[in-house]
């Protein structure tokens, strides 16, 4: 079984990584090189975490948003935009992140 | 803990004393205690990241730091003035951010990118000087906008790159600075 949420694919490619779910600073310290980036949204402080990240998922924001423009910096893909995306995602679970279609399919944990 | 050390960390997001000191001229020597004091207080910490060393804010700080600019805004009396002038700042944003997306897309609005980015600052000054009169930390950015585009012909990195003051990495700042004075969340 998997789970599939969609948002706006801001930034192109297809990754897989772990999901990290970061409700804000305080927890930027568990994330790690190779994790996707999961949060509502994002601000100057974050942008460091782009740098690690295999890929970005947004509650807010769009195609033409700033976090976009950080992702396609980066060369990562970026998925925003997706509603509830903290609520849906379980944080460790393995994320395949396709920018391009906007689509984030989680591998259900059993 | 004064307002403008806070806040530098809150603008920057991630940065060494250096630049935290910089951002309002302050000295560094007088930053680096205060900042040693808000990592005390909880305000902010020291970390690195992908061999970055800096500091950031935390949830505590950040909230201390809306504390202090909701106080500095009473103060002035500038909450009108700087409502009004996120409303219009939001009306040019999404052009801004339009422009940096077809830079970096290569799009065929390349060439009209450049001229909403000019048109943008245009925009920008008389807001930036209407702020400046009641909050003089505002100043700068017009300047700093001006030079990112300046250095545009050398290669678009000056306009979204985030490894240097490029121009979307300053209206990215400017952005979050209005709405930290307000204390509002992102859209």
């Amino acid at each position: 079984m998997t789970t599939i949420l969609t948002g706006v694919g801001a930034s192109t490619g297809i990754v897989q990584g772990p999901a990290r779910l970061v409700h804000g600073p305080d927890e930027f310290s568990r994330f790690q090189s190779g994790d996707v980036l999961v949060c509502r949204t994002t601000d100057p402080a974050w942008t460091p975490l782009f740098g690690m990240a295999s890929a970005v998922v947004t509650q807010t924001g769009g195609m033409l948003s700033h976090a976009a423009i950080v992702a396609r910096e980066y060369g990562i893909p970026a998925v925003l935009g997706v509603r509830d995306a903290l609520e849906m995602l379980v944080d460790g679970t393995h994320l395949t992140v396709d920018g391009a279609q906007g689509t984030v399919t989680a591998a259900d944990r059993e | 803990m004064t307002l403008l050390t806070l806040h530098a960390v809150r603008l920057l997001g991630f940065a060494d004393t250096e630049a935290v000191a910089a951002r309002f001229a302050q000295s560094r020597a007088v930053v680096e205690s205060e900042l040693i004091d808000a990592g005390v207080d909880g305000f902010v910490s020291y970390s690195t990241f992908a061999g970055t060393s800096g500091w950031s804010l935390s949830s505590l700080g950040r909230a201390e730091n809306e504390r202090l600019l909701a106080h500095e805004l009473h103060l002035a009396e500038a909450r009108g003035t700087v409502v009004a002038v996120h409303e219009e700042f939001a009306e040019f944003n999404t052009g801004v951010v339009g422009a940096c997306s077809a830079i970096q897309l290569q799009s065929p609005a390349t060439e009209d990118a450049m001229d909403v980015l000019i048109g943008a600052l245009a925009a920008w000054r008389p807001m930036e000087e209407q702020l400046t009169v009641l909050l003089p930390r505002f100043d700068g950015y017009a300047e700093r906008l001006l030079r990112a585009l300046r250095h545009a012909p050398e290669g678009t990195a000056w306009l979204t790159a985030t490894d240097r003051d490029s121009f979307h990495r300053i209206w990215f700042e400017l952005h979050e600075d209005l709405i930290a004075t307000l204390g509002i969340q992102r859209a």
